[in-house]
């Protein structure tokens, strides 16, 4: 049972930031269509895929590296 | 997978809208239809409102860009703040009330609501999904 988490900053002009986190696959796409389509205009869309998972990752690699080198 | 997104605001439903001039304290006047705007000329409006002092602005529908844009007459603007800020102040409320309303649907909370030094409003919702 994942957390789902919707996050928004509303600019003082109606401009909108969303951030979605916790979905699995494309459903964060449809978690929130209704409501993007509610409010306007999609102008900026990123997936932030795995991006959590990927820098965990890297620090991993990095620790590794560092490691490699003190040997 | 989560992704980040920008949205630009378009005034696009009465509901929201209504609650966003309400919220901001602008009284909704049933009774007139109808508003003195560009060169003058009456137009109909689908939402008419009263102004502080005797400014009469209103909301039509237009279908050529999907949404309600304001109607008045700019050289009878008496209200104190200018009317770009005040169609921005509502579209800031329109887009808040339609994200409080549309995510309450889909079962979400609200766990978090800031007014920030920017003027900006951030919310942050959560939902338990099974």
């Amino acid at each position: 049972m994942p957390q789902r988490t919707l996050r928004f900053k509303i600019y003082q002009d109606g401009k909108v930031e969303e951030t979605v986190e916790g979905f699995t696959g494309n459903s964060c796409d449809e978690a929130t269509k209704n409501l993007e389509e509610a409010l306007g205009e999609v102008t900026v869309k990123n997936k932030t895929s795995d991006a959590f998972v990927s820098k965990q990752n890297e620090n991993f690699k990095l620790t590794n590296n560092e490691s490699n080198v003190s040997f | 997978m989560s992704h980040f997104s920008t949205i630009k605001t378009h005034l696009k439903e009465s509901e929201p809208l209504i609650k966003a001039l309400n919220n901001l304290g602008y009284t909704i006047n049933q009774e007139e239809k109808f508003i003195k705007g560009y060169k003058g000329r009456f137009t109909e409006v689908d939402i008419s409102m009263n102004l502080p002092n005797e400014t009469k602005a209103g909301f039509k529908w237009d279908s050529n860009t999907n949404a309600y844009e304001l109607v008045t007459d700019l050289d009878l603007w008496k209200f104190d703040i200018p009317v770009e800020r005040f169609i921005s102040k509502i579209t800031q409320m329109y887009a808040y009330q339609t994200i409080i309303s549309k995510t309450k649907e889909d079962g979400y909370q609200i766990v978090e609501q800031k007014n920030k030094n920017d003027g900006s409003i951030e919310l942050v919702l959560t939902k338990w999904d099974s």
